[in-house]
């Protein structure tokens, strides 16, 4: 090395520990962490305008959702707060009113099996003009089932912690690990049905309405689910803790310079990092690689001719919201891990929330999977760097800035091509 | 008939109504809605409410006042959703900006003038008693502060609008969600509260003044100018701009941009720029309603009341009225500003408000539907579902308009499945609904009956 | 607006290519005042994407484009349509909930000179315009024989009217070029002939050059005074009808026969 090499280096081996590094490190932790929670939900945003060209502006509640889900799947599987521990707070069973409801569904599921498939073939002539064809059996016995597996979930990761308690209530064991990652796996399940549910009672009839009638649909569904989640049913109007699964370890320290604390790096942060890019990394496999993925994308370019490829463009569609909003689902659940303070369902934060992955799902290229990836990554580091670096206050300024920029001078996106329209 | 080269322009001057009548014709027709705004109002604030209120005050002062800043909101909202069918989600945005805007002129030059912020207001605001001046200097200052708030919401729409409009109609949605929510966030991150101190305030330089809102409190301490007759005012001026420019050449510019972009650019329609102007136009009247808003008494201004929720509810409006008709985004508007009462007390169904209700939509059903014994049981039953709902609330001590939110939401999805074009679509209450034929003709098939009428619903 | 050189419309080797595939290669045309041209070629020729270059739909990878001596190239198609070129689309793209009336009135909007704030204050001049307008709209309905209709929907019509209505409309513009994509598609014999009439009539009556998209080969020859022929993006032949009728590339490209072979179906 020159000297004028050497002599730079050495300048700045000196100068950056002085630059707040840990502050720096610590940003970015954050901002990658809760990036890649935007960048799951931005995936819904991004798959479903892709293969439907709309945007749905329900998925956000359906993250809300999850995160909800997950808290009170926590309480059926016994994880007890520590702070309700001390009230001497019992586990809860599954609330009656879903059981009832799936039980409902079940019954309704098979008296519709019943009067499509024994009464009607059996009606004499007018009578039979009178009774119209209801073929939604599969259909309810499909979310019946879905329903009842969700159950089970919560029941199994109840058993799980039982046989497998923690040693002390912070600590991690076996039992705790399980049982979380089934609790995650219900999560997505039962949104993954609210997906389905919603695509099929709200969006198919409105297939090929005019775009903004579905818009409006979207907003109604998005109000609907927020202010049910409000009920007394449901999770009501008081904001709520979620219990932690994980155990708040720090796994290891990066050191700063002199006089500075040093950045830990966290088990939380690890671990949601890490689910998630599980996560996206399945997704992106599986819209890459397999079968389903490539109907999925012939769909997204083209509706018609996949149908005449032979591809049930149907089903494609029910997976793909299913799959958004499992997604949004984990999501809900990490995030529940991270900021275990949840508010209400209608709260104006989780709009927000959403609002932003929504940006960032435009900003990477609204319809290209890894751009939304990319920009929920950007969009998280965006938002934590300049909170921490700009101000506080405007944190949620900065996100929507970027929107106009980029809808300014690249409205398709970073990864995003511009689509003519066949006139 | 030579049309090699015809002059449009040209024969428009031609068959311009010309000379001194022509001129005085014109003139009168520039002024009359003006002059029909002014009758208006003084009616409802002088005789109307009185006489109501004699019966029930909130009927007679409040009702009215709401209904009035309502149907401003809906129909500018129509100008943008349903004239140019842009998807605005933020039009509760612009009513913040020009509800602070106005607000604070008011405030602060209140206090400059005459040290306080006291209502001096005359007859026509409601503050002065009988006999007072009909209208003061306050007045003219509430007046002009009113007419600012629409300006400056006006220039954010501009802002806002210009470059969302050159996009997809989604695009325009997610950006008015998210202005509104930076000017909420703009507002409510305020630290300094309003300033209350004659001095410190004729002591402090005017850009600093916009700091100075309220935050997260909201603006405390602003007088109560507005009464029955200014917001109706505005809102007849609303509805009579929004009117004539429907049946205007420029009014069919935006309807075509609403029905086939592409087709209305090839005819040399100049969408992006109708599309701006729409907006900005809408941004208008919903920054005066807001600076309404603000003034109204019993109101605390603030902008956590005027986010989403907000925004929602105006869509909501011109949504059930029918996207692009003015009449019945004022209609819708009345009713939803009267229904969080209702729900909050339903009558019973045997209560006369309600067999009226039930008698008056029977006998529109079975003049203006095709299916007249189907829609006829329609609404009994739906009659019988309502009272069925209110008991059971009753019994169960669930109070209705808790769940309002969840109404309009589900009210809202079913309207889109099932009627999509809410009471009269695109047309007005007075050319929507034709009455079908008793017995349907014979004619052809499928369109039978229908070839020289509006579409029944 | 003269026309330089006598030509109307001057094409010049304008071509466009969506990702891989060039849709359009090297296509030029002169038309001079008064000519009706033919734009024939097999199905996904590229016809649809030479009038979307033309009208700045597209915006061309090479050439330009010059109407009544004008470069159209850059020009959104608002611009264009104030310029003089009006089109009607292959799949009718009419306004469906307004009506008859206002269809055609909307496409007079161009040509007016009143403000947003004179027709909210209805000014004389306002006044007079729109009764301008309607007095047009109602001319160019009578000659389409669509003014019995005027009040009914657009999505009412028959499919017959509705393909006249949108060339009434187009004409509405007061354009100097008019570009017919596929007038007569899906029509009977019978309107077909009428059809014939009504262009060269309104070609004579307006003073119009046209430029025709049609797979009715009856049609093309009988009214074209010149064809081009476009397949894969390219022009194999052009010139007369009889001559392109006998040109062995076309009749290779798709004419089954020299003489005009079946309609479109």
């Amino acid at each position: 090395m020159t000297d004028s090499a050497a002599l730079a280096v050495e300048a700045l081996a000196v100068t950056i520990p002085t630059l707040v590094l840990d502050k720096f490190l610590q940003t970015l932790m954050d901002g990658i962490t809760v990036g890649s929670l935007y960048a799951l939900i931005a995936l819904g945003y991004t798959m479903v305008y892709g293969i439907l060209k709309f945007i749905n502006f329900a998925h956000s509640d359906v993250f809300v959702l999850g995160a909800w889900v997950s808290f009170s799947a926590a309480a059926v599987a016994g994880f007890i707060d520590q702070d309700l521990a001390a009230e001497g707070v019992q586990t809860a069973p599954v609330a009656g009113w879903v059981i009832k409801t799936l039980l409902g569904v079940t019954v309704a599921a098979g008296l519709v099996g019943i009067y499509e498939h024994l009464v009607r073939p059996r009606l004499p002539k007018p009578v039979c003009d009178y009774c119209p064809p209801v073929r939604s059996a599969p259909t309810l016995a499909l979310v019946a089932v879905w329903g009842f597996v969700a159950v089970g979930l919560a029941y199994a990761a109840r058993w799980v912690l039982a046989i497998s308690p923690p040693a002390e209530p912070s600590r991690a064991s076996f039992g705790t690990l399980t049982s979380g990652g089934l609790i995650l796996l219900l999560a997505m399940v039962t949104c993954g049905l609210v997906g389905f549910c919603v695509e099929r009672l709200a969006y198919k009839p409105l297939r090929n309405a005019p775009r903004l009638n579905v818009l409006i649909t979207a907003i109604g569904v998005s109000l609907f689910l927020q202010n049910l989640g409000q009920t007394k049913w449901m999770f009501g109007t008081r904001p709520d803790r979620m219990a932690t699964l994980v155990p708040d370890k720090t796994l290891f320290t990066i050191a700063g310079g002199e006089g500075q604390m040093g950045v830990p790096i966290r088990l939380v942060d690890v671990l949601v990092i890490g689910t998630a890019i599980v996560l996206m990394v399945g997704l992106d496999r599986l819209v890459f690689h397999t079968r389903i993925g490539r109907a999925m994308r012939a769909v997204s370019f083209s509706e018609r001719n996949a149908a005449l490829m032979g591809i049930d463009v149907n089903k494609v569609i029910s997976f793909t919201f299913v799959l958004g909003a499992a997604l949004a689902a984990a999501a809900g659940f990490l995030m529940g891990q991270k900021y275990p303070g949840l508010n209400q369902t209608a709260a104006a934060g989780w709009v927000l929330l959403g609002l932003k992955a929504f940006v960032a799902a435009v900003i990477g290229g609204i319809g290209n999977i890894r751009g939304a990836m990319l920009g929920g990554l950007l969009i998280g580091l965006l938002e934590f760097f300049g909170t921490a670096y700009i101000s506080p206050e405007l944190r949620d300024v900065y996100v929507f800035s970027i929107l106009i920029l980029v809808l300014l001078f690249k409205p398709s996106g970073l990864l995003g091509k511009a689509v003519t329209e066949k006139v | 008939m030579a049309d090699t080269r015809h002059n449009l322009a040209l024969r428009g001057r031609e068959l311009t109504p010309g000379g001194v009548h022509g001129a005085l014709m014109g003139a009168v027709r520039a002024l009359a809605p003006l002059a029909a705004a002014i009758g208006i109002a003084l009616l409802l604030h002088f005789v109307i409410r009185p006489w109501v209120s004699g019966y029930n005050e909130f009927w007679g002062s409040r009702v009215p006042l709401d209904v009035g800043i309502n149907v401003i909101l809906a129909v500018s909202l129509t100008m943008v959703n349903g004239f140019t069918g842009q998807f605005s989600l933020g039009h509760a945005a612009f009513m913040a900006v020009g509800a602070y805007s106005a607000a604070g002129a008011v405030y602060y030059t209140s206090y400059r003038l005459w040290g306080d912020a006291a209502m001096y207001g005359g007859v026509l605001s409601g503050l002065s008693p009988e006999g007072g001046p009909l209208m003061t200097g306050a007045d003219l200052l509430f007046l002009g502060s009113v007419l600012l708030g629409g300006l400056i919401a006006a220039f954010c729409g501009y802002l806002v609008g210009l470059p969302s409009l050159r996009l997809r109609g989604d695009y325009l949605a997610i950006v008015t969600l998210g202005f509104g929510e930076i000017v909420r966030v703009l507002i409510t991150s305020q630290t300094t509260d309003t300033l209350y101190d004659a001095e410190e305030i004729a002591q402090t330089p005017l850009w600093e003044l916009p700091r100075y809102l309220g935050g997260p409190v909201g603006f405390t301490g602003l007088p109560f100018y507005t009464s029955l007759f200014w917001v109706w005012l505005f809102a007849v001026l609303t509805l009579v701009v929004a009117y004539r420019l429907k049946e205007s050449t420029y009014g069919r510019a935006f309807l075509s941009i609403r029905e086939d972009e592409i087709a209305a650019e090839a005819m040399g329609i100049k969408t992006t720029r109708y599309k701006v102007r729409a907006f900005v136009l809408a941004a208008f009247f919903a920054g005066v309603a807001g600076a309404l808003y603000a003034h109204t008494i019993g109101v605390q201004l603030s902008a956590n009341e005027l986010g989403f929720m907000k925004s929602f509810d105006i869509i909501i409006m011109v949504v059930l009225g029918g996207m692009g008709s003015i009449s019945g985004a004022a209609i819708a508007a009345a009713i939803l500003s009267v229904l969080p009462e209702f729900l909050r007390s339903p009558p019973g169904i045997f209560s006369p408000v309600m067999m009226g209700l039930v008698i008056a939509s029977l006998a529109l059903v079975l003049l203006f539907t095709k299916r007249r014994v189907r829609s006829a049981v329609i609404v009994l039953a739906s009659a019988a579902a309502y009272e069925g709902v209110r008991r059971w609330a009753e019994s169960q001590g669930i109070n209705l308009a808790d769940y309002r939110m969840i109404l309009y939401a589900l009210a809202l999805i079913l309207m889109m499945i099932l009627r999509p074009q809410g009471l009269f679509g695109v047309r007005e209450i007075w050319n929507a609904w034709h009455v079908p034929p008793l017995r349907p003709r014979k004619d052809e098939g499928g369109k039978s009956g229908t070839a020289g009428k509006a579409p029944t619903p | 607006m003269s026309p330089q050189n006598g030509l109307l419309l001057d094409v010049e080797s304008i071509s466009i290519a969506f990702g891989g595939l060039k849709a359009v290669q090297n296509f030029s045309l002169k038309l001079p005042p008064g000519r009706l041209h033919g734009l024939i070629g097999p199905n996904g020729a590229g016809k649809t994407t030479v009038f979307n270059l033309l009208t700045g739909v597209y915006s061309p990878d090479t050439g330009t484009i010059t109407l009544g001596g004008r470069r159209l190239n850059g020009l959104k198609p608002n611009q264009r349509a104030h310029a003089g070129m009006a089109r009607t689309f292959q799949n009718i793209r009419l306004f469906p909930d307004l009506s008859v009336l206002d269809n055609v009135r909307i496409a007079c909007h161009l040509r007016t000179e009143t403000t947003m704030l004179g027709a909210v204050l209805r000014t004389p001049r306002s006044i007079g315009e729109e009764r301008a307008i309607r007095e047009r709209s109602m001319e160019l309905l009578k000659i389409f024989e669509l003014d019995g209709r005027a009040k009914e929907d657009a999505r009412s019509l028959p499919y017959g009217d509705q393909r006249r209505l949108e060339i009434a409309r187009a004409l509405a513009t007061s354009p100097s070029l008019l570009l017919l994509d596929e007038p007569a598609a899906g029509m009977n014999p019978q309107e077909k002939n009428e059809l014939r009439t009504l262009i060269r009539n309104v070609r004579d009556r307006f003073g119009l050059t046209i430029l025709l998209i049609e797979h009715d080969m009856g049609l093309v020859m009988d009214i074209c005074e010149r064809i081009t022929v476009l397949d894969y993006g390219q022009i194999i032949a052009e010139g007369p009808p009889q001559q392109v009728q006998e040109d062995p590339r076309v009749i290779a490209a798709y004419l089954g026969e020299p003489e005009g072979a079946g309609e479109k179906c």
